[in-house]
């Protein structure tokens, strides 16, 4: 599901005359908060001071505190700093390269390092495949255009760079390449080419061994001192690390955007939410995570989909997986894979033993009971036990989803329908943009102050088509929201609430239809002649959506509205 | 850059051959080869011949070739499909590795069997509780399959 729809950029700033849409977008307009660009500021949206390095970027947002991130700036922070604050703190007497494999092999955890380190430092460098210490580095590392003959490609070459770790097991540049890319797969450390060879191929290394092409590596890339933050070995181990911990950091889930978020904190004004079972089937919505991230993105960090509301966290996980339930690739996950009992991730077995070991987190699990390989010991046998219980739990599944089918089928179409319009919304949105860009070239050659069209006063129509987005996305999770509800007469006014929004939602998308008909040549007149028109039902979308989540809120709060899930 | 270095390893097979096994392409695919072992002097599988295939991935030695046993054998680390549970083949593959090394790690694993990580749990079983009873059906197997 996308959520594109409001990824432009505004390339021209403000200017005083738009003083007036501004104040009409931003007033109350929970859904359009602009934290980064220093635009419409809210009252229940605040940026940390930027004092200390430590809380610039953070943004507290009703009960959630987060903070944006790029992958570089991940990689920078907690991989490559880390590695420079041990090298000046704690351990001066390493270098920054063997800094950085201990800390890829204890997962970035730098006590976990520093413990290791003084408990056993011999027994530590051994497993994070760190040569001895007194070890001969003489003869070890790239050897630049020289002649070689490979064991591995077995070819024999006059004029090829080589490389080897301190053991000396010296291979052709373009074997270690190759070697290299195949092995950056998983994120773990990569060692040397020889078997039962431990030794780790340092994070420098790896890309200088990536850049080879024809037997001779990049000289720019093999001249870094440090590795940095476009590492590729280290790109593939943040990913993992993110991967695995993504209780706290999430990819922002809009297609092409390549921001993170890190939860910093979330505040429960009921304590009891602090408690997961209870917090499983919370009705109050005003504690969903939703963050924005600063390609202003809205999504929820709970369940990493957009915003959602007014849908409840776990009525959206319900939805999801009955809409991918009946899709074809989910039939085939449940059908063939299973998930890692530990970090989620579908493993399909295609051979070997039960023994599994997770290649996202390393778990090792059975892969017919999936309990943890360590408590499971010897008592592999046990195995074959059948379990009648889980088999009548599926069953009744199975049996409770054919009888919704039919009443499911109604709501999904109806959001399915809003999604694809605001595909059809982003595609407007591009036309609608050409064709202003096309205008405004062509008014300022013509120079007629009166009639001037400037750029600020075209920003409204951005504005408008973002809320249009929003409120086509508030819409399209009512269906959803709907769907569970049992029936009740609250649950009419909230269907009525529903219906207001439909309606202006659908009146404003009828505008820009009519501006980007093709008929219609002079549709800077039409802008113009229905500018308060636009920016009038754009208000009212951001107060309907507004008036529908609160009074999904409020009636969820009240046991007015509950839902029927069974 | 693959078939170089399949060609390598069989005119190594050739020239040097391992003592308790051999191997070879099927017909003009390089990619694919068959490959027989004798049953280790000191196992229950003594006097057997196995045969196995080997398909090589276009990406070899980078990727590991994918090795079956086509002889029926009782074994704790074997399976009825003839699928091997030998870490070398996976995770612990290195293109430095060669078929002839291979072979002769599964020779060995035919010789100690890994009880602890078995591919078939039945046979683990018996292989760990009764090692007699164990060893006289492998033998039994090896007379009825693999002479």
């Amino acid at each position: 599901m996308s959520d594109q729809g409001d990824d432009y950029s505004f390339e021209f700033e403000d200017s005083d005359e738009n003083s007036l849409v501004d104040s009409a977008l931003s007033s109350d307009d929970r859904d359009s908060e602009n934290e980064f660009t220093g635009g419409a500021s809210s009252t229940n949206v605040r940026t940390l001071p930027s004092s200390s390095n430590s809380s610039e970027g953070v943004v507290i947002k009703n009960s959630i505190v987060y903070k944006p991130w790029t992958l570089k700036d991940f990689i920078q922070k907690f991989f490559l700093d880390e590695a420079i604050s041990l090298k000046e703190m704690q351990l001066p007497q390493c270098d920054i390269d063997e800094l950085l494999i201990m800390l890829h092999y204890k997962n970035w955890q730098k006590e976990d390092v520093i413990n290791d380190y003084y408990d056993d430092l011999e027994r530590f460098r051994t497993r994070c495949g760190l040569p001895e210490i007194q070890s001969n580095k003489k003869d070890s590392g790239l050897l630049l255009g020289t002649r070689f003959s490979c064991l591995i490609c077995v070819e024999d070459y006059d004029n090829i760079d080589t490389y080897s770790l301190s053991c000396h097991h010296r291979y052709c540049i373009n074997c270690y390449q190759k070697y290299v890319d195949v092995s950056n797969r998983n994120g773990q450390l990569i060692r040397c080419i020889q078997s039962n060879c431990n030794l780790s191929i340092p994070h420098k290394d790896v890309s200088t061994l990536q850049s080879a092409s024809n037997g001779h590596i990049l000289e720019s890339e093999a001249k870094k001192p440090v590795p940095d933050s476009s590492n590729k070995l280290l790109a593939q181990a943040a990913k993992n690390y993110i991967e695995t911990h993504k209780n706290i950091w999430k990819w922002c889930p809009a297609p092409d955007c390549n921001f993170l978020t890190q939860l910093i904190d979330r505040k429960y004004e009921d304590k009891d939410k602090e408690n997961p079972i209870k917090y499983e089937k919370d009705l109050d919505i005003s504690d969903v995570p939703i963050v924005t991230c600063p390609n202003n993105h809205q999504f929820c960090h709970d369940c990493q989909y957009e915003n959602h509301l007014p849908c409840p966290c776990w009525i959206v996980k319900l939805w999801i997986k009955k809409c991918e339930d009946d899709s074809e690739t989910a039939n085939w996950i449940q059908a063939n894979t299973q998930s890692c009992p530990k970090c989620g991730t579908s493993i399909e077995k295609n051979g070997g033993c039960n023994h599994m070991s997770c290649f996202k987190c390393g778990f090792e699990f059975c892969w017919i009971c999936l309990s943890s390989w360590k408590e499971h010991g010897s008592s592999y046998y046990k195995c074959n036990r059948f379990n009648p219980e889980e088999v009548e739990a599926v069953k009744k599944v199975q049996q409770s989803r054919r009888l919704t089918l039919q009443r499911y089928l109604h709501f999904y179409k109806r959001f399915a329908v809003h999604e694809s319009s605001m595909e059809g919304d982003k595609k407007m949105i591009e036309k609608v943009d050409h064709k202003m860009n096309l205008f405004m070239e062509e008014e300022s050659k013509k120079k007629h102050p009166d009639r001037n069209l400037s750029w600020a006063n075209i920003q409204f129509l951005h504005d408008a088509i973002r809320s249009l987005t929003n409120g086509r996305k508030t819409l399209k999770w009512t269906y959803c929201f709907a769907f569970y509800l049992a029936k009740s007469n609250f649950a009419e006014i909230f269907e009525q609430m529903q219906d207001y929004l439909n309606k202006v939602v659908e009146d404003l998308s009828l505008i820009f239809e009519e501006l980007n008909n093709k008929k219609n040549k002079n549709n800077s007149d039409i802008i113009i002649k229905r500018k308060k028109e636009i920016i009038n039902l754009s208000d009212l979308i951001v107060k309907r959506q507004n008036l529908l989540i609160e009074c999904a809120q409020s009636g969820l709060n009240q046991g007015l509205l509950y839902f029927e899930t069974s | 850059m693959s078939t170089k270095r399949i060609r390598k390893e069989l005119a190594d097979l050739g020239r040097d051959p391992p003592t308790s096994c051999s191997a070879g392409p099927v017909g003009d695919d390089l990619y694919h080869w068959q490959a027989s072992i004798m049953g280790p002097p000191d196992s229950p599988y003594a006097g057997g011949v196995f045969f196995l295939s080997i398909h090589f991935p276009t990406d070899y030695p980078f990727k590991p070739p994918k090795i079956a046993f086509t002889t029926k054998i009782y074994h704790p680390n074997i399976n009825g499909n003839g699928n091997i549970c030998l870490d070398i083949l996976k995770d612990q593959w290195s293109p430095a590795l060669t078929i002839s090394k291979v072979l002769l790690s599964i020779c060995s694993l035919l010789t100690d069997a890994n009880p602890d990580d078995p591919l078939v749990p039945e046979i683990a079983h018996i292989y760990k509780q009764d090692r007699a009873k164990y060893e006289a059906t492998a033998r039994e197997w090896t007379k009825k399959y693999a002479v």
